[in-house]
Formats: structure tokens, sequence, C-alpha cells
């Protein structure tokens, strides 16, 4: 099992890792900070991130990692997007409408609407699959996981794999297109639950390669 | 979104302190066995303020916090001596979530938006340390001569993504948190307010959740008394609040 974490050069990539690499008993982790080298073909590519979207998008941009991402996603290999790295999966962001996006799943980041709960939407949640997508993902009904954003992935219905809700309003709290996944929560940092559903998205997404 | 149990830890860059109306004169321990203690507690989030940087001219223990994001598997946010960009940047890469700005962010309100503008407001907590309607700074001890509701609006317009409203006076006493505030605060801004100081009983969280609080911090009520971050979540979920047990 081959995984690689791309580095952006702005967020801690130690939780990531470890939850990764308490998975499988045997689990090759490299991180890749350029679409240079070659380090072997990977079972997953996992991108994490944090921060603002025109930045990142720049950072994939120079160092190459975009069409890294693309060639190996044409490829067949699985993506796994988390938080800003799910966002940089659509095509574009408010944040930062010059800054362009992989477009591995067709849509837009957006604002989160302030007329439905307080921004940035801060803190812990359930998630609720979408009844009309047969997800092989499974968790416990009463996980909870760690939410911390402004924007979220405006997405046709049928790339939505599970909602979770702000205030009165919600969003796609999964998204997915074939072998590109986006989580807009934190598994990393959501305890076990996160850990028991990171194992449970990457057996699922590696099932389909 | 479930209201948050936040504990939160005063550190002095090693030793960790706790007092009454922010004079931390009490020793608890290394701060690496209370995070220790406290990570095998498993709470919503947690707080690390080291409240004397920023009085000794010292920038934060960066490699504590390489220590924490070790033990932890939920969000940390860490505090005090933040004074750069540059600073702010390492804390997030040393494996804090977020960043707390105190003194700094009266003194210096643009840092708010230069740090927010490059790790994203939900990056940047700006703790209000309150005393009446006024904001002081430097561990409490200095009038900023801003008023809290002003302030308040200004840090949000600047780009903080939270707002940690501490009560000077209330502050390690147990007798309740300052609730006519928190409605009044709750009343001017959109983004998520944690309100501390003066937790000593479970149902101080319930009256703060109910006004609207997104989260509640409490430094002494869990060094000094029996309770768990874990008891009083599973208390709040008996009286029907939304919080995760």
């Amino acid at each position: 099992m081959q995984i690689e974490i791309i580095d952006l050069g702005i967020n801690n990539l130690d939780s990531l890792k470890r939850a990764l690499s308490g998975m499988y008993e045997i689990v090759d982790i490299k991180v890749r900070d350029s679409g240079q080298e070659d380090y072997g073909k990977p079972n997953l590519i996992v991108l994490p991130g944090v921060g603002n979207f025109g930045a990142a998008a720049n950072s994939l941009r120079e160092k190459k990692l975009d069409k890294y991402i693309k060639e190996q996603h044409r490829k067949k290999i699985a993506i796994l997007g988390i938080c800003l790295g799910m966002q940089l999966l659509l095509n574009k962001s408010e944040e930062s409408s010059i800054s362009e996006g992989l477009g591995l799943i067709p849509g837009l980041v957006e604002r989160l609407d302030s007329s439905n709960g307080r921004v940035p939407n801060v803190g812990w949640s359930e998630i609720n699959f979408s009844t009309n997508k047969d997800s092989r993902i499974k968790i416990n009904d009463e996980a909870n996981f760690y939410f911390t954003h402004s924007y979220f992935a405006n997405v046709d219905e049928e790339f939505v794999v599970a909602t979770s809700s702000h205030g009165t309003g919600s969003f796609p709290a999964i998204i997915q297109n074939g072998l590109a996944l986006g989580i807009q929560f934190h598994p990393e940092k959501s305890g076990l639950d996160g850990r028991l559903f990171l194992k449970a998205v990457i057996q699922d997404l590696l099932y389909e390669t | 979104m479930k209201h948050r149990i936040i504990p939160i830890v005063l550190y002095d860059g090693t030793t960790v302190v706790k007092g009454k109306m922010f004079r931390n004169d009490r020793t608890i321990g290394s701060v690496e066995a209370i995070a220790n203690l406290y990570a095998k507690r498993r709470p919503d989030e947690i707080l690390f303020l080291d409240i004397s940087a920023t009085s000794e001219g010292r920038s934060p223990n960066f490699e504590i916090f390489e220590y924490f994001a070790s033990k932890f598997d939920v969000p940390f946010g860490v505090g005090g001596g933040i004074r750069t960009v540059a600073d702010a940047k390492r804390c997030i890469s040393n494996g804090a979530e977020k960043i707390v700005l105190g003194t700094i962010a009266a003194e210096n309100p643009t840092l708010i938006t230069e740090i927010s503008n490059e790790l994203g407001s939900q990056a940047v907590v700006v703790s209000i340390d309150t005393h009446d309607n006024f904001v002081f700074k430097c561990s409490g001890k200095v009038p900023s001569g801003k008023r809290v509701l002003d302030f308040v609006q200004e840090v949000e317009k600047l780009g903080a993504g939270e707002i940690l409203l501490q009560d000077i006076t209330r502050d390690g006493t147990l007798r309740g948190l300052n609730l006519n505030r928190l409605i009044e605060v709750l009343k001017v801004t959109k983004i998520p307010v944690i309100v501390s100081g003066g937790i000593g009983k479970q149902e101080h969280f319930l009256e703060a959740f109910r006004l609207g609080a997104s989260g509640v911090g409490a430094g002494a009520f869990f060094q000094f008394t029996q309770f768990t971050p874990n008891q009083v979540a599973w208390h709040l979920k008996d009286q029907g609040l939304n919080v995760r047990t």
C-alpha cells in the first residue's frame, strides 16, 4: 500500500500521517512537494490543505503539482481531497476568482450563507449520507466529525455522497466523481470516529481502482 | 453544529498555572503532563494560552506545539506571544489548528487581516479580555481604551474567525459567566463566540449554550473540580442539548 501526501507547505501533515499509517500493517507514505520526483506508482494520493484557495492553487501550479495530480487521475489513481484540498478538486472558488482548481469534480466553491448560521462553521457535526447514492462507506450513525470552514462545495446532486448542516441550511460534506473524492471536514482531527471513517473511505476508493 | 466544551490551559511556556482574576500564581504541573491528561479525556478541542510570553517579550514555545500535536487527535489552538504572520504560520505548521491573538490584536489589529489572508479566518481566534464595557490587554493589566462591542465588530471586519470572550473579574472564581455581556456580543457579530471566565458548575455551560454561545471555555473548573469535559457533555445531553459525547 503506497500513499502519497501532497505537501503545500502550509499545514502540519503529522496527524494525517499518523492516521494513515495506523490503518494498514504495511503502508508506505511518501510526502510529495513537487511534481517532478518519481516515487513509483501510488495506490492513493491525498491532498490536504488549510488557508486561502488562491494561495493554495498558485502553490499547486508553481510546484507543478496540478499537472502531476491530473496526470495520475488520468492513470486511474484515486485522489482524496481534505478540507481546502477538497475545494481544490473543483473548478473555481469565490474566494479567489482568478485561480483555477483541478477540475476533477465539476463545481464551484462558494461562501457559506451567514443568514443560515455563524460563519465560519466551526465544530463537531454528524453527516447524512444521500439516500439516492448507494455508498459502500459504512460508519457509526452517531459518528462526529470536526468541521472548520467558511466556504463549501456547490456541486450537482449526483456528486454529493453526504451532507452536513450549517445552521438552518446544509452543504455537501463528502463529494465524489469516480476516483476523485473530497471531504469537507478533518477526519485526521476527528478522534477515533475520524480514523475509522478515513479507513472506510479509502477502502471504498481503492475498491473502485 | 454541536456546542463545544473547551478546556483552557494557561501556562508560562513550560508550566501550567491557574489563579483568580488573571492573577495566575498557582502552579499546576508541567504543560506536557497536563496535555497528556487532557488528550486522554478527548475534549471537543483545547486552547493552550501562554500568559507570560508577551510580558516577557518572548516568542511562543513552538517546539511544545509539536508535542501537543503528537498527543491530540482533536483540534487545539495556541496563543500568547504571536506577533507576526510568520509566527502564526509556524504555529499551524507545528500542528495547531488555530491561533489565538490577545494583546497584539488590540495593539495592531491589522495583523488579524494579514494572518487570516494567509491561513483563512477559521484559523484566527481573537481573545477579548473584558472588564465592565472595556477591553484590556497585557493579561488584563492595561486598559486598551477600546469598548467591547466596538472591538468585536472591528475584529470581525478585519477577518477574525472566532471570538474568545473573557471576563477578568469572574476568571477563576467559579461563580458563573457574564451572560449579559455574552448576549450583547452575540447580537453584534456573525462569527462564533467562545465564552469563558467564571464557569463553576455544569449548569453554567447550559445557560451559555442556550443563549447561543458556540463554545464554552473553562480553566479552573476542569483544574480544580472533579468534572471532566466528557462528564459535562453527558450531563448536557441529558438536558437535551446537542453536544458530542
